[in-house]
């Protein structure tokens, strides 16, 4: 479902960080990409999620061309079909739990037609992810871990085909990270979202499908 | 160690450069604020002393001998004293016009002057005036449109040694006329700018031959001043111990004569009575000396029989052993056979007395004739009459022009045969102290001084020669050039006032270096952590960033004050042309002054220093103890309520404007302070009520679930707007003007229409009916009303003038009439004056030399540097002091300029001033025309000035209502600055939220959409400020708003225009320049 083709992005004071890079990822997979820092995992993934342009090269979903998207275009696509997963959770703290999930609804303008359905989703996200009571509270009252699950729900939240996660049991300790990692497959199995894991857990890339290392600007499949 | 943490600082200051580089504008910037502020202080006392210069050109001190008059000549012996170059000239007012064309100049400084005048001044630009001619002033020449060889037409109050309403002086016209022909105009020279008085208005000015008035002292030369060429160690005391020196009895307008026939000597006066401090003077050198006064008697009656107007006698025991006791009087053989009197027999005296106010009315006494003396000896002394100048020398009585009504129909023929046989022989004598205490007025208790001797003129006058006290006898010494000098380097502090008036400039300047150094420091937050994670002690850190940062602020303090040089130039530009309405001047020049400078450096330092050490603290405080966990609380719930309850009192004071007849105008103003309360009120409850609604619906409204969790984020910008442009709207728009309660009594009109002077002094009671008729207005009679003032002219205490005075033109009121209208309106009171209506402490009488005194606040505050309680001392007729205890301060009002004493007090230290030359006229509106019409024709040769009081009280507005165009000018200027704090904070905000605009960004927002949020975000926050600040102030000042003509609506509408232009610019800059792409590096970079 994406194909990422001959792949080049360079900057100034890095010089090229992916030389031609190519990556093909299947509906339904999850794919870790690990590698050094600097190597250019999140650039990558910033080039999937539309929001850096390579170089070179051209970026495929469903077989069309989406690299040349219009800003428009890249921001439907990102919240139509991607979902964003950060190892800072981003959650904001002005608002609820609940809120902060509800949030990507605001980008659909279209969105208050759906949005009873789209709430009754993010509280069954809610209850599958375990944070279903923390509804009404706010990012400051809750733990590192159960933010990040609410990252995760909040991620889901307008069904993407692909969740873009980068590093995210990063900032959370050895059970967090656990139990963050188990619901991420599970929702892969579960609902057949696409996974795409930036990390430098070796722990969380194992649980992927497919695990692939970016070394001198391009992709080598490790497992 | 130190060198390493040296070197630390500057390389911190190498790569902050940029930040440093805002700290370091917005610091120059305010210096240069602070420092054309304090230039332009020193630039306007700077010209008022170089005015001083140019005014006054050699002269240092003056000689004033007041109302009274010396010889010319008495500046030639001075001169000799003090080697000095010295000259006299006779100082009028008066008024001109061109003898061709009519046109008119009130309010001329006549200046009667020597040759030697030409010579006395440094730059001889004419070496002497010929006769007949004038040099006149480029002003004057300009204003009357004449050229060299022109004839203007001059006219000035008469000149008469004797003073015109003491007893018995000849009726005179009360003013006097020439026609001369301009025989110099002067431009740009020291006799354009010459002026004995202290203002920074250039007057009109003429110069004429001081020969030429010869004939107002009957052909000899008076003058009033004396100028001594300036010389810095020559002292006050040092001229007025030379001054006694050279002095002689004629320089004071005394003759000694011998009365041969008596074996006496007498001192007699060209005022024909002699004051008590003169008397007391003399026979201080003299004791011998003792007074006597002879009267003109309108009748003396005995048992039915009268004899008319005849001299009596008031002559002391001293001189005359067998003078009769206080209850007696001695008649001479001729009146005891006119009235058949004997011994023992009761005369009744009828005479006119001069009153407190110097009206003659009529009075009698009642004596016992003990002794009936022969006209012979000493009975037979016609020079006891003084030199009565319309009795003395006439063939006939009924020649005589006694200065007062003469009934000359019961003059008999034996009078007339008395009076050609023995003149004025008086035919009866009275005690002296008898005498002084029926007859002595404010001119003084006697009509000569004698005593008995042998000795020559010559020896007396030796004997007088350097002991007569100048100061006693009228004459005051005084130094024109230091007291210039002094009211220009006390006068009106521009440095305060500019400094008040850029406020905002300052505190918006204050409030951008705040705003820039938390962004800076923010932008360091992880650099200050690391060092406190390394050891370093808050001290260390805070002295750091404190070195930094005082650096920046040394150098911008040191460039910026020189930026205030051509930021004081545009200023004094502005002030010699926009806002010519404050200093009344367009003659200002930008002068640069180290001392400023170094006082603006400093200043701007210390501001700064401060700033950036307890922002530093605060900084680093908070940082140490910052708290990750936010307790997170949207809103309060006392909102709900409290925004109603502002409203209700919002309304409150509207409905008692609307059901009271209370003055609306603070009503209105509560009612607007109120609604601006209300409307932040509004702006929280609104965030909180949009807040809840957007939580249920997420969507759309998310930003007012931020601003409900950070609601000072919006408020403190609201707040910030919308109080700077309430101060600066509810200012510019509160102008001083007129509406109908202009001409209530309460008002600074006094209920009065028309302020009015003139140069000639006007005699008449005014309100009488006798004057009404002869003005043709005995019609509108009931409906005009005047309120007369004596005036002794002074120098303009009024805010048209910016010099310090310290000797205010007093003017003599009737303060009965103010007080029975209860007219004007006071802002100060002394507490101890309890007569119930403040008019009323006027006409308390003197005790010791001390009155009370009333003026204008203004005067007081601003003119005078004084308060209510202060005593104010001034010099009177006679040279004494006199103490003016200044007992209240009134609003603005037509008197600005003067201080007001009571009448009768004003014509008791200036008894010589004769008549009134400023008077109110209450006149109704539908009389105006005629009366106006009356008035100029009755008046036309007295220099006539009228103008409506809300004219006078328009110009005096004007100085006011300048500072607030330039408060509004300097504050819009400010609120500008400010905006682009709200840039700042704007940029500050964005970067607390930068992790969400990325976020959104990943969640498929566009940039142009996050974008036009926030845009959209802080316009409606700076219009919610506009709208808070402008419609509060619209009600606040409503009253004004709807009555006055002075709004400057353009103005005012151009500050909200440039805010909100200039706001929306800056947060469309800062939008795009702050919110774009790279944001997305933000979340994390790899």
């Amino acid at each position: 479902m994406l194909k990422i083709k001959e792949i080049s992005k360079s900057y100034m004071q890095r010089g090229v960080v992916l030389n031609k890079l190519n990556l093909e990822i299947r509906r339904g997979s999850s794919v870790a990409i690990t590698g050094p820092s600097g190597s250019g995992k999140t650039t990558l993934l910033n080039i999937i999620g539309l929001l850096t342009k390579a170089d070179e090269g051209k970026v495929f979903f469903h077989d069309q061309e989406i690299s040349h998207y219009s800003a428009d275009d890249a921001a439907e696509y990102r919240n139509k079909k991607i979902g964003f997963i950060f190892q800072d959770h981003l959650l904001l703290s002005y608002l609820t739990v609940y809120e902060n999930i509800m949030l990507p609804l605001m980008a659909d303008k279209h969105a208050g037609k759906r949005s009873s359905e789209a709430s009754d989703y993010a509280l069954t996200l809610m209850e599958k992810t375990g944070i279903s009571n923390l509804k009404n509270k706010f990012p400051a009252e809750i733990s590192g871990g159960e933010a990040q699950r609410a990252t995760l729900v909040r991620a889901l939240i307008n069904k993407p085909e692909i969740i873009l996660a980068d590093e995210p049991t990063g900032s959370l300790d050895a059970v967090n990270a656990e139990m963050l990692t188990q619901i991420l497959v599970d929702l892969n199995k579960e609902l057949g979202t696409t996974l795409v894991v930036v990390t430098h857990s070796e722990k969380l890339a194992k649980r992927m499908q497919k695990k692939m290392r970016i070394e001198k600007g391009i992709l080598i499949e490790t497992e | 160690m130190r060198t390493g943490i040296i070197k630390s600082i500057y390389r911190s200051i190498i790569y902050y450069r940029k930040a440093l580089f805002f700290q370091f504008m917005i610091t120059a910037f305010l210096a240069a604020i602070i420092s054309a502020s304090m230039l332009t202080g020193s630039s306007v006392r700077a010209t008022l002393r170089s005015n001083t210069e140019k005014k006054l050109n050699n002269s240092g001190m003056m000689i004033s001998s007041g109302l009274r008059f010396f010889d010319p000549n008495l500046s030639e012996k001075l001169q000799q004293k003090v080697g000095l170059k010295c000259t006299s000239l006779l100082e009028m007012k008066g008024f001109s016009s061109n003898f061709s064309s009519g046109v008119s100049a009130q309010y001329v400084q006549l200046f009667a002057v020597n040759p030697d005048f030409f010579s006395f001044n440094s730059e001889a630009v004419l070496q002497q005036l010929l006769p007949g001619q004038v040099l006149i002033n480029k002003k004057l020449a300009d204003h009357l449109n004449v050229q060299k060889g022109d004839d203007i037409l001059i006219r000035f109050k008469t000149l008469s040694n004797i003073p015109l309403n003491a007893p018995f002086a000849p009726e005179k016209d009360p003013s006097e006329s020439l026609v001369l022909t301009v025989g110099e105009i002067a431009s740009d020279n020291p006799y354009d700018y010459f002026s004995l008085g202290i203002s920074q208005l250039k007057p009109f000015t003429i110069f004429l031959n001081l020969a030429d008035l010869s004939d107002s002292f009957e052909g000899s030369l008076k003058a009033n001043r004396l100028l001594i060429q300036k010389e810095d160690a020559l002292t006050e005391k040092a001229v007025a111990s030379a001054l006694q020196e050279v002095l002689t009895l004629e320089d004071f307008g005394l003759h000694l004569r011998r009365i041969e026939a008596q074996n006496q000597l007498e001192i007699s006066s060209d005022r024909i009575f002699l004051d008590e401090s003169t008397i007391e003077e003399i026979q201080n050198a003299v004791p011998e000396f003792q007074p006597i006064l002879t009267y003109l008697a309108n009748s003396l009656s005995i048992n039915g029989k009268s004899t008319p107007y005849s001299f009596v006698a008031a002559i002391s025991k001293e001189l005359y052993k067998q003078a009769p006791e206080k209850q007696e009087v001695e008649i001479n053989n001729w009146l005891a056979q006119d009235l058949s009197a004997k011994i023992g027999d009761t005369l009744l005296l009828h005479y006119y007395v001069s009153d407190l106010q110097n009206r003659l009315s009529n009075d009698s006494a009642i004596l016992v004739v003990n002794k009936i003396v022969p006209i012979e000896k000493q009975w037979a002394d016609a020079s006891l009459m003084p030199e009565f100048p319309g009795i003395s020398g006439t063939e006939s009585c009924s020649n005589w022009d006694a200065g007062v009504a003469i009934v000359f129909k019961k003059i008999r023929d034996k009078d007339e045969a008395y009076w050609s046989h023995y003149q004025g022989t008086p035919k009866a004598f009275i005690n002296y102290l008898t005498g002084a205490k029926i007859w002595g007025s404010n001119f003084g208790p006697a009509t000569a001084l004698r005593m008995s001797s042998s000795k020559s003129l010559s020896e007396i006058e030796e004997n007088i020669k350097g002991k007569l006290n100048p100061a006693k006898l009228g004459f005051s010494v005084q130094n024109a050039y230091q007291n210039g000098i002094n009211a220009a380097n006390n006068s009106v502090d521009f440095s305060s006032l500019f400094l008040s008036l850029s406020f905002f400039i300052i505190a918006s300047s204050v409030l951008l270096l705040i705003l820039l150094l938390s962004t800076f420091f923010e932008s360091r937050k992880r650099q200050l952590r690391t060092l406190f994670a390394l050891g370093f002690k808050n001290g260390l850190i805070t002295k750091m960033l404190l070195a930094e940062t005082s650096i920046i602020a040394f150098l911008a303090s040191g460039l910026g004050v020189f930026a205030g040089v051509p930021v004081n130039a545009l200023i004094i530009t502005a002030l010699n042309s926009v806002w010519e309405g404050a200093v009344q001047t367009n003659t200002l020049v930008a002068y640069f002054d180290w001392q400023m400078i170094a006082i603006a450096f400093l200043s701007t330092l210390i501001i700064s220093v401060l700033v950036l050490y307890f922002k530093t603290r605060n900084f680093l405080k908070n940082l140490r103890t910052q708290n990750a966990s936010q307790i997170p609380k949207r809103s309060s719930k006392s909102i709900q309520w409290l925004f109603p309850l502002s409203i209700g009192l919002t309304l409150f004071p509207l409905l008692l404007v609307l059901i009271t007849d209370a003055s609306s105008t603070m009503y209105f103003f509560v009612s607007g302070g109120l609604l601006f309360i209300s409307f932040l009120l509004f702006y929280r409850w609104m965030i909180q009520f949009k807040a809840t609604s957007a939580s249920q619906l997420v969507g759309k409204k998310y930003a007012w679930l931020y601003y409900a969790f950070y609601p000072s984020k919006a408020l403190s910008t609201i707040v910030f707007i919308a109080s700077g442009l309430f101060i600066i709207l509810v200012t510019g728009a509160n102008r001083k003007s007129f509406d109908s309660d202009h001409l209530l009594n309460k008002s600074g009109t006094g209920g009065y229409s028309y302020w009015c002077e003139t140069t000639t002094p006007i005699a008449e009671n005014m309100n009488s009916e006798e004057f009404k008729f002869d003005l043709g207005l005995e019609n509108e009679s009931q409906q005009i009303s005047f309120l007369q003032a004596l005036k002794q002219n002074g120098d303009d205490a009024s805010c048209l003038n910016l010099n310090q005075i310290a000797a205010p033109s007093l003017l003599g009121i009737d303060s009965e009439i103010l007080a029975e209208s209860e007219s004007f309106s006071f802002a100060s009171l002394l507490s101890s004056v309890t007569l119930g209506n403040p008019w009323k402490v006027l006409q308390i009488p003197a005790k010791e030399n001390c009155i009370y005194g009333i003026a204008d606040q203004t005067v007081l505050q601003w003119g005078m540097k004084m308060k209510v309680g202060d005593t104010l001392t001034m010099l009177a007729e006679s040279g004494e002091a006199l103490h003016i205890i200044l007992a209240a301060g009134l609003e603005p009002s037509v008197f600005q300029g003067s201080v007001l004493i009571g009448r009768a007090n004003f014509s008791r230290f200036f008894p010589s001033l004769e008549g009134v030359t400023v008077f109110l006229a209450q006149v109704e509106a539908d009389q105006k025309e005629v009366f106006l019409e009356k008035m100029q024709k009755r008046f036309r040769n007295y220099g006539l000035s009228m103008e409506q009081t809300q004219d006078r009280l328009s110009a005096f507005y004007e100085v006011t209502n300048t500072y607030l165009t330039v408060f509004m000018s300097l504050g819009g200027l400010g609120m500008l600055l400010g905006i682009f704090g709200l840039g700042l904070i704007m940029l500050r905000n964005i970067e607390s939220r930068k992790n969400e605009y990325a976020f959104l960004m990943a969640s498929g927002f566009t940039i142009k959409r996050i974008r036009n949020r926030v845009y959209q975000e802080y316009a409606l926050i700076l219009f919610a400020g506009i709208l808070a600040g402008s419609v509060p102030a619209f009600l606040a000042t409503f009253p004004s708003l709807i009555t006055s003509n002075q709004i400057p609506w353009l103005l005012l509408l151009a500050i909200v225009a440039v805010i909100a232009v200039a706001g929306l610019l800056i947060i469309r800059f800062a939008t795009k320049r702050f919110i774009n792409i790279e944001l997305i590096g933000m979340i994390r970079k790899d």
